[in-house]
């Protein structure tokens, strides 16, 4: 090797990780593009450590809390019975309220349109760089999860939807609250449709491209999927409209509080249905 | 080399586990505690700039991969703050637990701030302040990292008794 290239042997690897990284880079610009072999490769190599870790860690605390910790448990069985006591006492009040509320046939319309195929998940992970963003779950193509499967929590409210790169054992979620994320979404009372788009830096959405003239939308007014982009079905309960401003522009500027708690996303449900028109949008 | 491939390795895996754990613990302390920059940190000081700058290239693949941003940006700031951590290890002493803590606390900030300005002019991206922890990072880092070392330096001195 020639001296002078020895002697700066240092600053021309250093040189050339960043120009590999770079380049890397803008190979992606514009946004939107596929992720990339590389990538899918990495992620492929590391998500098993990442179910390995939530293993040990559900393990570490079943053993904890089934074996060891079982200081309060009689008395917590006693205050569970008396619990599941109440709670059937208050179901069946609420039954009869819902029964006096809507017909038969009405409850089973509903029942049925909201009755898709799903997937159970774990979330084992969170996005690496903004938990707002996605989250990683134990359930992969080997399960049958695909792209712009539709995604939501234990109680039906809209998480996100599959997104690449989803591995044989794990899949990637993008969450509702990432900026690129995009839902047709319409207002439950004064059908008001619009876009609902992520709000990354707070974990908050915002409801896109409802004209400024429209009154018709109020605060606190409950957002639905409309079933329009081909992904998410209709009828899922995305958020609630949280503030509505007018800013000088065409739009209204409307601040939805979504549903999803990120802080509480342990298990979720995967929409297994067949995707009809999967979009080609940015990820 | 290949004993320091593996233990670059090993560092690597280290904070990959450590960081997947602290996500099964506590949200807050996986954006308050960057274990990535620790590990890029404690290498660098220990192997130097290349080392350094390798580790971090990897890590920050890491991140990318799990990650929705753009892939490349977790790898070109932790890059940097590699070979920065190695190159200025090598100039000036940072082994007094006091100088090691800003020293450590100043490439962290220097890596939120690369990250950060990448994100905002390549990628128009938002960031998860998530109630301030974000600032906190580098503090978290550089209790972390300082932590690591000494704790590294004592099993090292025990060895050679």
């Amino acid at each position: 090797m020639p001296r002078f290239l020895k002697d700066r042997k240092n600053v021309l690897i250093f040189g050339g990780l960043l120009f590999a990284q770079l380049l890397l880079l803008s190979l992606q610009v514009p946004r939107g593009s596929e992720p990339s072999a590389f990538e899918r490769v990495v992620f492929t190599l590391v998500s098993p450590l990442q179910r390995t870790v939530f293993g040990v860690f559900r393990g570490a605390a079943s053993i904890w809390s089934r074996y060891v910790y079982l200081r309060r448990v009689e008395s917590q069985n006693e205050r569970l019975q008396d619990e599941v006591f109440h709670l059937r006492q208050e179901n069946m009040v609420l039954n009869n309220d819902l029964t006096g509320l809507r017909d038969a046939r009405e409850l089973a319309a509903g029942l049925a349109g909201l009755g898709e195929p799903f997937l159970v998940a774990a979330v084992i992970g969170v996005d690496a760089s903004n938990p707002y963003r996605s989250i990683v779950i134990d359930r992969g193509s080997g399960d049958g999860v695909r792209p712009n499967m539709a995604v939501v929590d234990r109680s039906g409210f809209l998480i996100g939807r599959v997104i690449s790169p989803v591995g044989p054992g794990a899949g990637t979620v993008q969450l509702i609250t990432d900026d690129n994320s995009a839902v047709s979404v319409r207002s439950e009372t004064s059908l008001v449709q619009g876009i609902l788009a992520g709000n990354a830096k707070g974990g908050t959405c915002w409801l896109r491209y409802v004209l400024a003239t429209d009154e018709s939308l109020a605060e606190s007014e409950e957002l639905l999927t409309t079933g329009f982009d081909g992904i998410f079905p209709a009828g899922i309960k995305a958020g609630t409209v949280e503030s509505i401003a007018l800013d000088g522009s065409l739009f209204k500027r409307i601040a939805v509080r979504a549903h999803l708690d990120w802080r509480r996303l342990t298990r979720v449900a995967v929409l297994t249905r067949p995707v009809e028109a999967a979009p080609t949008g940015p990820r | 080399m290949i004993r320091n491939i593996i233990k670059g390795g090993l560092t690597v895996l280290a904070a990959v586990l450590v960081f997947f754990a602290l996500r099964q613990i506590s949200l807050p302390l996986v954006i308050g505690v960057n274990v990535f920059t620790v590990a890029v940190i404690v290498y660098a000081v220990s192997e130097g700039e290349i080392a350094g700058a390798l580790a971090g290239a990897v890590c920050g693949l890491i991140i990318d991969a799990f990650s929705l941003g753009l892939f490349g940006l977790a790898g070109l700031s932790k890059t940097v703050t590699g070979f920065l951590a190695g190159f200025i290890s090598r100039k000036i002493n940072v082994q007094p637990p006091g100088r090691m803590f800003i020293f450590a606390g100043l490439l962290g900030a220097a890596d939120l701030a690369l990250w950060v300005l990448l994100a905002t002019l390549i990628a128009a991206e938002g960031f998860p302040w998530a109630g301030g922890w974000l600032l906190v990072q580098p503090v978290g880092t550089a209790v972390l990292a300082t932590a690591v070392i000494l704790v590294l330096r004592r099993i090292k001195a025990r060895r050679a008794l």
